[in-house]
């Protein structure tokens, strides 16, 4: 895996921009840096922080009688975040009306069934391998659609459902995470992220216990999962340089910043 | 030795049998013949009234054969699924356009038009066709997403071709999850972009209070048509 360049979560992200300008550069990130590879682990993140929330638009959308409704709805349960994805479907479509809403409803699904049918082979395709060296169980849990009804949950990892591999992976980096804390606890506090504080917390207790995998650990420490793997590749490109500013000393991976605000339409 | 019997003693040309019209006594050298459990219903009797063999005949009577035949036929209206003439017209167009949009016969500022109108087709299609499931949607959506602000000149032969196929599959009354996978899969392979920009995490302030407005009016307008 020496020649392999990883692609962070964001930057799949980004290329969903509604930026022209950011849109392009990071698409052209994936292009100048073959051979490219994505951690499995990253196709979790995006479904947590991408495809659920279009799960939530369609199904809304789908339960209600009016624009009006939806929107309401939308913003309850997803907040701001969902909101403005809908705003940019509507935008996106151009000439969009609300009305007669039995049409206006079935414009805006035909466009939800096909991001999410797509999600997950778009994502995949963008790289050139999947590096999966832990075997994340829920990373192989592609969006499931069921007539007219779209699931994309992610369950909480538990002895009956999770056979992954990643307590020995993280058993096997010790000597890293040991030098991970202690560089952590010398760190000034204005650095100290809470994602930081959390893998914190975590790589010790993997120290005196060993890696504690239930639940939805792993989520909160994303960024050290995917950092470690990077130690195999010649480089991790992304945008997110609070973590990975701070965790590829210690852990010894080189990391290549792509600059969101430089990249993006002024 | 025990001898089994299908009950079917006669069997006509069609592979129909019919129940004996007249009840025969069979008990004599037969009464260890016994009728395999499930088979049709015994009409035949021995005298003491017991239903140990059934005898069939051939149906000669044609109305009769008919009506046999024609409960068969039953199936439930739910099971067909009806395309409207218009919408039928509409997926006939648009197969025309993108084919058209294909011909190298023609100029190219024809066949550019012809690409155009495919799509403003597609565009009707999302809010008029009524039979579409989500597989339709799916491949649908993809072909709009994939082809959203961009003109005919923007694709190589290859990706058109590949709309011509997407498109007669959307001609289908019913699309299976394969087939609409399969679509989706040729044109990721053939590097077509279909995602559509929904991530709002890098949108500018600006960006965002123009979006807020947008959906502002938008219900605004739905509000006063809907009284």
């Amino acid at each position: 895996m020496d020649e392999v360049n990883f692609l962070d979560t964001d930057m799949f992200i980004h290329c969903l921009s509604a930026d022209p300008i950011l849109k392009r550069s990071a698409e052209k990130v994936f292009r100048d840096n073959h051979f490219s590879a994505m951690s499995a682990f990253s196709l979790l993140e995006l479904k947590g922080n991408y495809i659920q929330d279009m799960e939530l638009l369609y199904r809304k959308i789908n339960d209600s009688d009016s624009l009006q409704t939806a929107f309401a709805k939308i913003m309850r349960i997803g907040g701001r975040k969902s909101g403005l994805m809908l705003a940019m479907l509507i935008k996106w479509i151009g000439n969009f009306t609300p009305h007669p809403w039995n049409e206006a409803k079935k414009e805006l699904l035909t466009y939800l069934d096909s991001q999410l049918g797509a999600a997950w082979g778009v994502f995949k395709s963008k790289v050139d391998v999947i590096y999966d060296d832990f075997k994340c169980s829920r990373a192989l849990e592609e969006p499931v659609e069921d007539g007219d009804v779209w699931r994309t949950t992610i369950p909480h990892c538990t002895d009956s459902n999770t056979q992954c591999k990643i307590a020995p992976f993280m058993d096997s980096y010790k000597k890293e995470l040991i030098a991970l804390v202690e560089y952590l606890d010398s760190l000034s506090p204005e650095l100290k992220t809470d994602e930081l504080k959390k893998i914190r917390e975590v790589a010790v207790t993997t120290i005196s216990k060993g890696f504690p995998w239930r639940d939805r650990v792993c989520r909160k420490v994303g960024d050290l999962l995917i950092g470690l793997q990077s130690k195999s590749g010649i480089k991790l490109i992304t945008s997110n340089y609070k973590e990975h500013g701070q965790l590829h000393v210690p852990l010894n991976y080189s990391v290549e910043h792509f600059n969101v605000v430089a990249n993006r339409t002024k | 030795m025990t001898k089994y019997n299908s009950s079917l003693n006669v069997e006509t040309g069609s592979g129909e049998f019919s129940p004996a019209t007249a009840p025969v006594d069979s008990s004599q050298g037969r009464s260890n013949i016994i009728n395999f459990p499930g088979s049709a219903t015994v009409i035949a009797a021995t005298s003491s009234g017991s239903a140990t063999n059934t005898i069939y005949e051939p149906i000669h009577d044609t109305e009769r054969w008919r009506g046999v035949h024609r409960r068969h036929l039953e199936i439930p209206h739910d099971n067909f699924i009806e395309v409207g003439s218009a919408i039928r017209e509409l997926l006939d167009s648009c197969f025309e356009r993108i084919s058209d949009s294909l011909d190298e016969t023609i100029g190219n500022a024809e066949r550019s038009n012809s690409f155009d109108e495919w799509k403003d087709l597609l565009s009707t299609l999302t809010r008029k066709s009524v039979h579409f499931n989500s597989n339709h949607r799916k491949i649908l959506g993809s072909l709009l997403a994939a082809t959203r602000h961009l003109d005919i000149t923007d694709f190589k032969n290859g990706a058109l071709k590949l709309f011509v196929k997407a498109t007669n599959t959307l001609r289908q009354p019913r699309v299976t999850k394969p087939e609409a996978r399969q679509i989706v899969a040729e044109l990721l392979d053939s590097k077509t972009d279909i995602s559509i920009p929904m991530v709002p995490e890098a949108l500018s302030e600006e960006k965002i209070r123009e979006l807020d407005g947008m959906m502002e009016e938008l219900i605004l307008e739905e509000t006063k048509l809907n009284g």
